[in-house]
């Protein structure tokens, strides 16, 4: 059974790539590839920080290349 | 724009990589446990060619740092002698860390032009820390080179791929795994448990004045006093995000984290060494001081450094600040996670909380690269315990344990470079004075309380280094 996971959802930020570049001036003293930072992402909907295993309401999956919401 | 695309076109796709890496993925994809790998590798390496005879290892560890040149024609018949090892160990830097960098996700195309500029200048940096006359000046190599980082970043617009080699926070971690082989284990023993008392004391006191100084005195938000509060007294930036979803904290929150450990921690760097100077600290006591009030290891390392060096003992205040930050610090991050993520679902009101405690986030936050940190000091106390004092001085020293001192500076100036390379004064956002009032209040009570534990209460420790 798929739960509503944030890792799922189309408004998480939780690559470090991603994250590092939607927060100017986190890479400097610090890492979005580090062990520290857990699983903390950033959801785009609500502007705030959750895990990749929270959950919301508000969830919509994330689609891929040529498939339909 | 065009990145802001991307980056929500690859959101939604799930594109390439792992978007969280958890479990046995966290070992390859995590730059802890990278630091782990390239620091033993280097000195597993290190330890088979010592036992072989080689000198190789001794020779690729070259940097003109301890030239003492006197004139450019001294220095540049160094480069011209030592040419082929110089690219050799270029080479190598860029395998390991280019590497491990592309299985992390970060695009090779990027990152080999990107660091090739940072190991030409940091060639620069060691040139100027190796002339005769710089400590006349404090020309120091951990403030030249965030002085020249610092003005490169913020007069020449570099472009944004640059950021690609410029990892800090990686190279402070694979220099402390190394730091950890020229670290008697017995040290780490005896006066670890002092540096986790002193540390706890700050850490504690710190968090709770930013945090009462934000809602109490200002009413600021209590995400925002949690995330500077931490931000504050454990661990910079990393600890803010540590518990920023335990507390549901808001991105502009740790915006301000951000602007205000940065702010700060850089004007440490560059006034703490001074103060310490002047007050005539040794350079124990004064590693002690800065790892109690500096808030970031990358920013800790460079001021302890330059620190140690005007106090003539550049290894006792490095060992001194890891010891107090690393291991009195850095280690409870997971602990203050779930400390927060407490205090969000008991005390705070339901509908405002984030996480529930769990108590595997101790493990999943806790910085893994000081596992490297202890198995190199072990290892290598292992190694050198059957050696007599003198054997040790004459044969271990020279050909096993100045090679990974070597490397280690090499790491620390590359971190050091790409602190003052990263930092873009144009890029941080502006914080409220509120905001800003709370945490410096926070900044004086930890900078005092390391001072008067670190010269007065636990000085005969740090002062013994």
């Amino acid at each position: 059974m798929n739960q509503a996971k944030c890792q799922d959802c189309r408004y998480s930020v939780l690559r470090p790539e991603d994250l590092e570049a939607a927060i100017p001036g986190m890479n400097i003293l610090s890492s979005a590839y580090g062990s520290v930072r857990g699983q903390t992402g950033l959801c785009r909907r609500h502007d705030k920080f959750v895990t990749a295993d929270s959950t919301c309401a508000d969830f919509e999956r994330k689609t891929t290349f040529g498939q339909k919401p | 724009m065009k990145e802001k695309t991307a980056q929500t076109k690859a959101n939604e796709t799930g594109a390439e990589g792992q978007l969280v890496p958890s479990g046995w993925r966290a070992l390859y994809l995590k730059e802890d446990w990278w630091a782990i790998w390239i620091g033993l590798g280097l000195m597993a390496i290190a330890m088979l060619l010592f036992h072989q005879g080689s000198t190789f290892l001794k020779s690729l560890a070259i940097n003109p740092g301890g030239l003492k040149w006197t004139s450019l024609d001294q220095l540049l018949h160094h480069f011209s002698s030592n040419a082929t090892m110089y690219l050799l160990q270029f080479t190598c830097w860029l395998v390991l860390f280019g590497a491990s960098s592309r299985i992390m996700g970060i695009k090779l195309s990027n990152f080999i032009p990107s660091f090739a500029f940072l190991y030409l200048l940091s060639l620069v940096m060691f040139s100027v820390a190796g002339w005769a006359n710089a400590a006349k000046f404090n020309l120091e190599a951990p403030l030249v080179a965030l002085v020249v980082g610092l003005l490169l970043a913020n007069t020449i617009k570099l472009p944004a791929w640059m950021d690609s080699a410029l990892r800090v926070e990686y190279f402070i971690k694979v220099g402390i795994v190394l730091l950890g082989a020229t670290f008697p284990l017995t040290l780490v023993l005896t006066a670890g448990p002092v540096a986790i008392v002193q540390a706890t004391i700050i850490s504690v006191i710190t968090c709770v004045v930013i945090y009462f100084s934000a809602t109490r005195l200002f009413g600021l938000d209590k995400r925002l006093a949690a995330v500077i509060g931490v931000g504050g007294s454990v661990c910079g930036v990393s600890a803010s995000m540590a518990i920023a979803a335990s507390v549901n904290a808001k991105k502009e929150h740790l915006y301000t984290s951000v602007t205000l450990v940065v702010g700060w921690a850089l004007a440490m760097i560059l006034v703490l060494p001074f103060i310490s100077q002047a007050l005539g600290l040794t350079a124990g006591v004064s590693g002690a001081w800065i790892g109690s009030s500096e808030f970031a290891d990358a920013a800790g390392i460079a001021a302890a450094s330059a620190s140690g060096k005007m106090a003539g003992n550049e290894d006792a205040a490095i060992k001194a600040f890891t010891l107090m930050k690393v291991i009195g610090r850095d280690l409870w991050i997971g602990i203050w996670s779930i400390v927060w993520a407490l205090i969000a679902t008991i005390i705070w009101e339901k509908k405002a909380t984030g996480l529930r405690p769990d108590a595997g986030e101790i493990w999943r936050r806790f910085p893994k690269f000081v596992i490297g940190f202890f198995l190199a000091s072990m290892l290598m106390s292992l190694v050198t315990s059957g050696y007599t004092t003198a054997d040790f001085n004459q044969t271990v020293k020279p050909n096993l344990i100045m090679p990974m001192v070597s490397f280690r500076t090499w790491a620390f100036i590359f971190c050091y470079l790409s602190i003052g390379l990263t930092t873009r004064f144009r890029e941080l956002k502006p914080v409220g004075w509120k905001a800003f009032t709370a945490f410096t209040i926070g900044v004086l009570v930890n900078v005092v309380l390391g001072y008067l534990l670190s010269a007065h209460v636990f000085a005969a420790r740090w002062s013994g280094l």
